[in-house]
């Protein structure tokens, strides 16, 4: 009897909680009623039917009672334009996660306006994550694929200048690498050479140009490579004393060159004229250090592909050295010892210059394989992006808010029932989770595609490491692979949790009896007022982080203007450059002279062509960099102290063709080279530096540049105009010419004034190339503007990223201020129509509600400004003459966003002038 | 809410009725009931096969209300509970009634045509 009991009161319990689910006016007049007769009936059925029914009997009646009880609030208080809608008698809350996913979507169809509108946010947001991560997990979080990574490491080769106080590392020579391998107990042993050569490659089908490496043997095993097929190189394959012409294969060459048929592969190849036998197939996918090597060959096959000796020499440095720590030996440690190791090279091979000290040094080899440039430009990509996600994630929450004060009264409603807060929260993180889908969905399509993008736009800079010891990021990695498709899960369920979580938490706080009040405009006020702060809040944010993106993209944009801007001190437009090349076959190959004089005529009379001609270097580089050590009536000047200089070789028409204007004395003419006093032409820079207040022309230097009878002072019978021949952000440049003529050092580089678009010029020169000699090639055809907007490099991308990305959060703060101001207008509707009958003007009130989103705007850009200020400092590495605090760039980020946010709120204010102050007493 | 039974259209509006609406009219009959006591009724009326359950019973009492369709009665003198509320049709509910036993009917002589009707056949 007393389970019978039990079952009534848990039943009687039960019902009466499920009557609150009926409207108050209801319960006052009949739930006192229903409750006794639900508790007699329930005792009857328990009585004479037993518990079990019992139970049934009071399980419907609950479920009844609540579907009931919702049924007649709708059918009491239709919302706004549903009034003719039949309830469909309702699921009531008894129904689960389904139903719910169900009532979400059919809400996300009843409003596409903001389901495309959030999707849309979304997929911007984490498409912009997803593509930066992909290129974040390249360039950083993708170690090297050698095992044990930790413990290889680089071996330096270290140059210090006691006079400078310059720390330089280099690469080895032969002899010196000779001697650190012969070094007793290394800690860091093995040690490998290897450097990245690209030659002619003969005796496989048709002769192509191949990128191979020529490494010490030990170079596979350092590295833990294992040989597909064969063997790699034998111990004493690295001695000198035998010729080992022998060479391993990439995978691609065996398989393209010898079906890959899995035997041990035979035969040789030959490679710049000398065979090698062919002993082993890499594995595929190893392509070296180098990172696109297509063979390899021992180091000390050197002079037989390069064809002179310089194995031997010890003051030439042509290759890097990687090496392995013996186990329990530190880093540390071993760099120590390199050190010990180092000065004792140098004892042996001593340095001319005593103010030039050589020692040797040990690098991580993961502080070597990640570019640090690219590195920090990703990793400000991806707070960038990270800044976007959160825009975008406010702009959401900002979206959902508005939408949750609409929808509060259902939420409250349910809340009345009886719903959980729990469950109206879950009932938040559904719609959101949906949202976050679809936006996730649509974010990695749009990553797809900005990979894509990515990859093809990937500086070349970023490539490889900071010194080309080796290549360190491949952009045709960048993809969604299951790591990146991880993050953009991780991300979205992150966003749903920030946007989703936020709203809901707040509905499910309503003050449900305020909420339920009668009357709609009551609702609306009441539950406006608990959200606007919040609102607000939000638009504030967004401002403040598309300020920051907004500096930071202006900073980088002022530095590539500048950059862009910088006076080359040539005039870029309509000038070509392009090499070409006279085989050896060719009749005019002992006639140089002749052909280059013969084609620069030819080209100068085509009718477009107002000059041409040639220079060892047509912008961005030297010739050769050497030294000023010895100036006419000048100090004394200590070996190896002098002052750097770089050193041109060029024709007659070179400056003209430049455009370099000439600053005093002459250009070059027939007369230079011709007899045993060298002639030079220096730029505006060096007659300054050299000669303070003087005249430099006709006064001597010496600058270690000589020829075969020859003095070595040269006669300065020009001073032209400075050339940007470094890069604009690097130090500048002293800068000095000779006649090509001089010491015979005829150029192949042709420079090519034109009236119009230069490449149009271009298809005349081959021809006149082709009838001159058909199997000349011309190569390399390269416009100055292309030149030096390469220079940009590295900026580029990061401006053009980060542009994009404020410009997504500018849009995002407009919209959101927009859509703030719309609802806030519709929520005070009442409020300000009531100002108006009162007498304000329309255009005070419209100017009041502007008021109120400015100042959400000025202390978002306050706080915007300081943001901007504090990350600035990490752009500091890609700024060039632009302060990381310049005040324009902030300024102008500052009025330009709020220009655009007080017109983004006064767009929707002006529909308060719309409002008919009559009809709201009316409705009062 | 006062109806008249002059305009047959308020009628048909109102047709089909639901069926707890119907099972009350049925329930009330001609007597006047207090809620409990039509659940009792109609339960005896189905013989325990169909049930009225509370809270479906005093919603639809309340919407037949307003429809018209039953009035609040004066309780009887014996009546010693004040909770309890007293319900009668009214002239429109029985035309009402009327009307749904009428489409009824006019269904079951269908389903006996074509033989969709199990039990008594001639």
């Amino acid at each position: 009897m007393s389970t019978a009991l039990s079952t009534s009161r848990t039943g009687f319990s039960m019902f009466r909680l499920a009557t609150t689910a009926f409207p108050p006016g209801f319960r006052r007049q009949h739930a006192r009623e229903m409750t006794a007769a639900f508790e007699q009936e329930l005792k009857r059925v328990i009585r004479q039917e037993g518990r079990l029914a019992g139970g049934w009997y009071a399980a419907r009646a609950v479920v009844d009672a609540v579907r009931q009880g919702l049924h007649e609030r709708v059918r009491r208080a239709p919302p706004p334009g549903h009034g003719g809608r039949k309830p469909s008698g309702g699921d009531g809350i008894g129904s689960g996660l389904g139903a719910d996913v169900w009532i979400a979507l059919r809400g996300m169809r009843r409003s596409p306006g903001f389901t495309l509108a959030a999707v849309a946010v979304l997929a911007l947001g984490l498409g912009a994550n997803a593509t930066v991560f992909s290129a974040l997990r390249v360039v950083i979080l993708t170690p090297a694929p050698y095992p044990e990574l930790d413990r290889l490491v680089f071996v330096d080769m270290v140059n210090e200048h006691v006079g400078r106080g310059e720390r330089r590392v280099m690469t080895w020579s032969y002899p010196k690498f000779d001697a650190l391998v012969e070094a007793e107990n290394r800690l860091i042993d093995p040690v490998s050479g290897y450097a990245n050569r690209s030659g002619t490659l003969t005796g496989l089908g048709p002769a192509t140009r191949v990128a191979y490496e020529l490494v010490s043997p030990s170079y596979f095993q350092t590295l833990r490579i294992t040989p597909l097929v064969g063997r790699t190189f034998a111990r004493e394959e690295g001695d000198l004393s035998g010729r080992h012409q022998v060479t391993v294969l990439s995978h691609e060459l065996w398989r393209s060159r010898f079906a890959g048929d899995g035997g041990t592969p035979e035969g040789d190849i030959t490679l710049n004229g000398t065979r090698f036998r062919i002993i082993g197939v890499a594995p595929e996918g190893f392509r070296g250090l180098t990172g696109d090597a297509q063979l390899w060959i021992p180091l000390s096959a050197a002079d037989d592909v390069f064809g002179f000796g310089l194995i031997e020499q010890s003051g030439a440095g042509w290759f890097h050295v990687i090496g392995r720590l013996r186990p329990g030996a530190t880093i540390e440690a071993a760099t120590a010892q390199m050190g010990t190791i180092g000065d004792g090279i140098a004892e042996t091979y001593p340095s001319r210059d005593p103010q030039s000290v050589w020692t040797a040094s040990a690098r991580r080899f993961q502080d070597v394989s990640v570019n640090q440039d690219a590195r920090a430009a990703v990793v400000l990509l991806t707070l960038a992006a990270a800044v976007v996600l959160l825009v975008a994630c406010a702009n959401l929450s900002g979206l959902l808010l508005a939408r949750a004060r609409r929808k509060a009264r259902d939420g409250a409603v349910r809340i009345a029932v009886g719903a959980s807060r729990w469950r109206i929260v879950r009932a938040s993180l559904i719609e959101s989770g949906l949202l976050a889908a679809l936006g996730g969905g649509a974010g990695i399509a749009l990553a797809l595609w900005g990979t894509t993008a990515m990859a093809s736009a990937w500086p070349r800079e970023f490539l490889s490491s900071a010194r080309g010891e080796m290549r360190v990021a491949d952009p045709s990695q960048l993809g969604l692979d299951p790591a990146v498709l991880m993050f953009v899960v991780l991300m979205t369920l992150l966003t749903v949790l920030l946007f989703g979580g936020a709203p809901a938490l707040r509905l499910s706080g309503t003050d449900v009896s305020l909420t339920l009040k009668d009357g709609p405009g009551a609702t609306r006020r009441d539950v406006a007022l608990l959200g606007v702060d919040g609102r607000a809040a939000l638009v504030g944010v967004q401002v403040a982080l598309a300020l920051v993106l907004l500096v930071g993209a202006g900073l980088v944009g002022s530095s590539t203007a500048r950059l862009l801007n910088v006076d080359e001190g040539v005039r870029t437009e309509n000038l070509v450059t392009f090499r070409y090349a006279i085989p050896e076959t060719s009749a005019w190959s002992d006639r140089e002279d002749e052909f280059s004089e013969e084609f620069l005529a030819r080209i100068n009379a085509l009718p477009p062509v107002v000059s041409a001609g040639t220079g060892t270097t047509p912008l961005r580089g030297h010739w050769a960099i050497t030294r000023v050590n010895a100036v006419e009536g000048g100090n004394e000047i200590a070996q190896g102290e002098g002052v750097r200089i770089g050193v041109h070789m060029v024709d007659d028409r070179y400056f003209e063709t430049m455009g370099i204007p000439l600053v005093g004395g002459r250009v070059f003419n027939a007369t230079d080279g011709t007899d045993r006093f060298p002639s030079i032409v220096i730029s505006e820079l060096t007659a300054k530096d050299l000669f303070p207040g003087e005249d430099a022309v006709g006064k001597r230097i010496e600058i270690g540049i000589s020829g075969e009878g020859k003095e070595s002072w040269s006669e300065i019978v020009g001073v032209v105009g400075d050339v940007l021949y470094s890069p604009p952000d690097q130090e500048r440049m002293l800068e000095s010419y000779y006649s090509s003529r001089e010491f015979g050092t005829a150029s192949t580089n042709v420079l090519v004034r034109t009236t119009r678009d230069p490449l149009g010029s271009m298809p005349a020169i081959r021809s006149i190339a082709s009838e001159m000699d058909p199997t000349l090639a011309i190569y390399g055809v390269t416009t100055m503007d292309e030149i030096v907007s390469a220079s940009v490099g590295d900026r580029r991308i990061l401006l053009v990223l980060l542009g994009l990305f404020a410009g997504v959060a500018v849009l995002l703060a407009a919209t959101g201020t927009w859509a703030v101001v719309a609802v806030s207008v519709a929520d005070r509707r009442r409020e300000l129509g009531l100002r108006m009958a009162l007498g304000a003007a329309g255009g005070r009130v419209m100017s009041m509600v502007v008021k109120q989103s400015a100042l959400t705007a000025v202390a978002g850009v306050a706080l915007g400004l300081a943001g901007a200020a504090g990350g600035s400092r990490l752009l500091e590495v890609f700024l060039w003459e632009t302060e990381p605090l310049e005040p324009s760039v902030y300024g102008g980020g500052a009025l330009f966003l709020l220009a655009v946010v007080l017109l983004a709120s006064w767009v929707p204010a002006r529909g308060i002038l719309r409002l008919d102050p009559a009809a709201t007493l009316r409705s009062e | 809410m006062s109806r008249t039974t002059d305009d047959p259209s308020v009628i048909e509006d109102l047709l089909p009725l639901s069926p707890p609406v119907y099972y009350i009219l049925l329930a009330l009959g001609v007597d006047t009931l207090h809620g409990y006591a039509i659940m009792q009724a109609f339960d005896g009326l189905m013989g325990g096969t169909e049930r009225l359950l509370p809270g479906t019973l005093y919603a639809t009492l309340a919407r037949m209300m307003e429809t018209g369709l039953i009035e609040e009665a004066s309780p009887p003198e014996f009546e010693g509970d004040p909770r309890r509320r007293y319900y009668s049709v009214t002239e429109f509910g029985r035309v009402a009634a009327a009307g749904e036993s009428e489409r009824l009917r006019r269904l079951l002589e269908v389903a006996v045509a074509q033989n969709l009707a199990p039990g008594r056949t001639g």
